[in-house]
């Protein structure tokens, strides 16, 4: 018998589960743990449930080989209080590619609901909603650095700064903080950072630092609003690595271990309660961390894609986009909050080099984010969701940040005199990302509240 | 649990039939021993996440002696375990798993007046009014259990 490999196992147990003689209620589930070895689970007791098709269950398990945690299915009696296992909220229905049959041909997912027990990343897949209003939070991320991520969002800063909103800049690149350094002199640096907050709240002080957690950026004083400052790292930092080899731990509390996501969504509810921002601009760390994941589903409004025309970042957001297209509930979720930035837009041949860029966005949005439309018999009541290649309010749609060599190692600190940029460099390169940014936040301060719940 | 398996320990199986057990005794007011069963259950829970955390053990399955620790060690009953737990945690070969899970029983100081030697004891004597605490403790240790076994652990 072939060796079984992580990605078959699923594939093998999801085809199991369709191709058994089962009874249809209760469905058969799928557990799969840190490893990624899987069990069945069934919301029944041991006793209800047929012999015949417990023993067929284990059979399937056990052919997992390596990939089966035991040769154990779970049942009601495989736990002292199993509501709490089965009406968990991790479960989550999933969508299991079957690959192809012997002809080459595409054969159609199998849906399971899945428990997936990771040891890192569970943010990606719970998408939040927090309650309550809150000015609108925007994550600047990309999969890899060195696209002018956080250049971009000085600018948007200085450029709704310019328009009177107060902005709030928050640092979430922990691993590789240096927002402040781009945007605070070292004098105006505050006393705590990110980093502190979380060690603190894990030790039930975390209120007790946020009143010197924010600077003032001289990027706003010539401005009418305001650029506030939280920065990964407090001046005068010297135990950054020892904080940080703890940062991520999850912390009890009264309702179970509280995660990254969670913890840090406080933080900035905190932050915003505090300084009551018009806007958010969260600099998320770069590639696929739990920090961007925390970022990105856990607390944007707007999350701002950065990529360049290279097959590293088209094959990374693929992978991204292809974890969330298996949970339809969080793709529906998450596709929504996406647009794309085409960072270091060449001047060179830039109209070929743009129309290119877009037509992969959208082939890479049509095959992972976007419904797919039936064809021929699109049924009329349901709402597709799959904007043309040319819909300029599609996330695929690219937002244009033009390559410009002024901005590579730049100090957005600096005054034109001084070797900085004017207002027109500035609009130039920037001026489509700060218009989209703005049309976004007011357009969302102008919608009606959605109707509660 | 497994059909081929050839020891008759199973700490596991065991800290819930007492847990089980202890609950009925209870909802039949025999809290005298309702609580000792509570006890045992505990102490039969806490040497399951021991075992899944590599502790060694005997041919039959129970936790043995281990090297170079005088006394008896994990061998002891509550409340002495829960010092054991403490003191001994650098001796556990999976110290990840048994820190996951133990850290999580944040309750068995709850179990500081019982005694094993509460099976002699005359009926007046035994502190039934603890009985409540060392039920919730128990029950925390179930909790616990439910989540190793969620996690694939046991």
């Amino acid at each position: 018998m072939a060796m079984i490999r992580f990605h078959d196992a699923l594939r093998q147990a999801a085809q199991a589960l369709a191709q058994l003689e089962l009874p249809a209620v209760p469905s058969v589930r799928v557990v799969r743990d840190v490893y990624g070895r899987l069990r069945f689970a069934v919301d029944s007791a041991l006793d209800d449930y047929p012999v015949q098709a417990r023993d067929q269950l284990q059979a399937a398990q056990m052919a997992l080989g390596a990939y089966a945690t035991s040769n154990e299915l779970l049942f009601r009696d495989s736990f002292s209080y199993p509501e709490k296992f089965f009406d968990q909220q991790n479960w989550l229905r999933t969508m299991v590619p079957m690959g192809c049959n012997e002809d080459g041909q595409q054969l159609p997912s199998v849906e399971v609901l899945m428990l997936d027990r990771m040891v890192t990343g569970h943010d990606w897949l719970q998408p939040v909603h927090t309650e309550g209003e809150h000015p609108h939070r925007l994550v600047f991320f990309g999969l890899k650095g060195g696209v002018g991520r956080s250049t971009a969002l000085c600018m948007v800063a200085w450029g709704l700064a310019r328009q009177g909103k107060r902005v709030l800049l928050v640092d979430f690149d922990l691993e590789s903080p240096g927002l402040s350094g781009l945007i605070l002199p070292p004098e105006r640096v505050a006393q705590f950072g990110v980093m502190d907050w979380l060690v603190e709240d894990a030790v039930g002080q975390g209120d007790s630092v946020l009143t010197g957690l924010v600077s003032a950026s001289p990027l706003g004083e010539s401005t009418r609003g305001a650029v506030r400052v939280v920065a990964a790292m407090g001046a005068q930092e010297s135990d950054y690595l020892a904080k940080l080899a703890r940062a991520y731990s999850d912390v009890p509390s009264e309702h179970g271990p509280q995660r990254l996501g969670e913890r840090l969504r406080r933080m900035v509810q905190a932050l915003e309660a505090r300084e009551q921002p018009n806007v958010v601009l969260i600099d998320s760390r770069a590639g696929l961390h739990d920090l961007a994941a925390a970022a990105i589903t856990g607390l944007a409004d707007t999350a701002l894609l950065f990529a360049t025309d290279s097959e590293q970042t088209w094959q990374g957001y693929r992978q991204l986009f292809s974890h969330w297209q298996r949970r339809p509930d969080v793709v529906r979720d998450a596709r929504e909050r996406l647009a794309l930035v085409r960072a270091l837009t060449p001047k060179s041949d830039r109209e070929a080099g743009v129309k290119r860029f877009q037509r992969k966005a959208y082939e890479l949005f049509a095959e992972t984010m976007y419904d797919a439309i039936p064809q021929g018999n699109a049924e009329a009541d349901i709402e597709y969701f799959h904007p043309i290649e040319t819909d300029e309010a599609a996330p695929h749609f690219p937002i244009l940040v033009d390559w410009d060599e002024r901005f590579q190692e730049f100090d957005p600190g600096l005054r034109p005199e001084q070797g900085g940029a004017n207002d027109a460099q500035v609009d130039a390169t920037f001026g489509a990302l700060i218009q989209w940014v703005t049309r976004r936040i007011d357009g969302d301060e102008q919608r009606p509240e959605e109707d509660e719940v | 649990m497994t059909a081929a398996d050839p020891s008759s320990v199973n700490y596991f199986e065991s800290a819930r039939r007492h847990y089980r057990d202890a609950d009925t005794l209870l909802g039949g007011s025999r809290q005298g021993n309702a609580g000792q069963l509570f006890g045992i259950a505990a102490e039969c829970g806490i040497k399951a996440i021991l075992v899944a955390s590599k502790v060694p053990v005997d041919t039959e399955g129970s936790i043995g002696s281990l090297p170079g620790v005088k006394g008896k060690g994990f061998k002891d009953h509550l409340p002495n375990l829960g010092k054991a737990l403490t003191d001994l945690m650098g001796s556990i070969p999976d110290s990840r798993t048994a820190t996951t899970y133990l850290s999580a029983l944040s309750s068995l100081s709850h179990f500081s007046d019982w005694r094993i030697e509460h099976r002699y004891w005359r009926d007046a004597a035994l502190p039934v009014a603890s009985v409540a605490r060392w039920q919730s403790a128990a029950g925390e240790v179930m909790a616990v259990l439910d989540q190793a076994k969620e996690d694939g652990v046991m």
